[in-house]
């Protein structure tokens, strides 16, 4: 039987280019990310309470880095606002809301990452 | 068989490249910072090196001169840049001595062919 997935959160096409298509490498890969956004975005969360604008700059450019392999623009969009405010020291009140919206965002996106993880192991 | 050092501050894109360099018949040595990198590049025990141009402890221009003019060395350097890294930078570093760089994302297949450009022969006969 041929099932249809729909992804709604996530592009792996760049994560498939630097894996040139191999299977294996893809599932480690995945499993990698899954495991690594939601400790860094709390890292990025006890950053953000504490006020250290320094280490959230460097978070979130980590993160951009690692959102790239699964291709969410929402999250990637919001993460580029994290770096810069935390860079340029603006609207610092802002980041808050952008962190809760991050959160939110992961959390949806990581079920369907596990989903495909699944569908490709 | 080619020893070739990868130096990524990134573990995602760091297994990935190791993976697939393997793939393409090199034995990889692996760092995620400039200060492993370049004990490696000192004791001359790798043929070439791929360098992200962010380093955690180093700025590249300062890496690039320890190898090319502290060290010595003239290991064969291909450098990563992030696509919003100046190109100053990039240009910097390729003037220091560095021999090519590669823009982040990129296909492995593109990496391995650019070093096999660029290693000496005589890694081929180890």
């Amino acid at each position: 039987m041929n099932t249809i997935e729909n992804y709604q959160w996530t592009d792996l096409t760049y994560l498939s280019e630097i894996c040139d298509g191999d299977r294996e490498l893809m599932k480690t890969m995945l499993d990698m990310i899954v495991a690594e956004i939601p400790a860094e975005i709390e890292k990025m969360q006890d950053a953000a309470q504490q006020r250290d604008w320094k280490e959230l700059f460097e978070l979130a450019h980590k993160m951009k880095t690692t959102l790239a392999y699964v291709g969410n623009a929402d999250m990637i969009a919001t993460t580029k606002t994290l770096e810069m405010f935390a860079r340029n020291l603006t609207a610092l009140h802002e980041i808050p809301e952008l962190m809760r919206s991050l959160a939110q965002a992961a959390s949806k996106t990581m079920v369907e990452l596990k989903r495909r993880a699944q569908n490709i192991g | 068989m080619p020893r070739v050092l990868i130096c990524e501050p990134g573990r995602i894109l760091l297994t990935a490249l190791d993976y697939r360099m393997r793939k393409y018949g090199m034995e990889v040595v692996r760092a995620q910072t400039g200060e492993e990198a370049l004990r490696r590049i000192h004791r001359n025990s790798v043929d070439l090196a791929v360098v992200n141009t962010r380093l955690p402890d180093f700025r590249i221009l300062s890496f690039v001169h320890l190898i090319r003019e502290d060290f010595r060395s003239d290991v064969p350097l291909i450098l990563l840049s992030e696509v919003e890294e100046e190109m100053e930078t990039v240009f910097n570093a390729l003037e220091a001595g560095a021999n090519d760089f590669l823009t982040i994302p990129f296909k492995p297949l593109e990496l391995a062919m650019r070093i096999q450009l660029l290693l000496p022969v005589k890694a081929y006969d180890k």
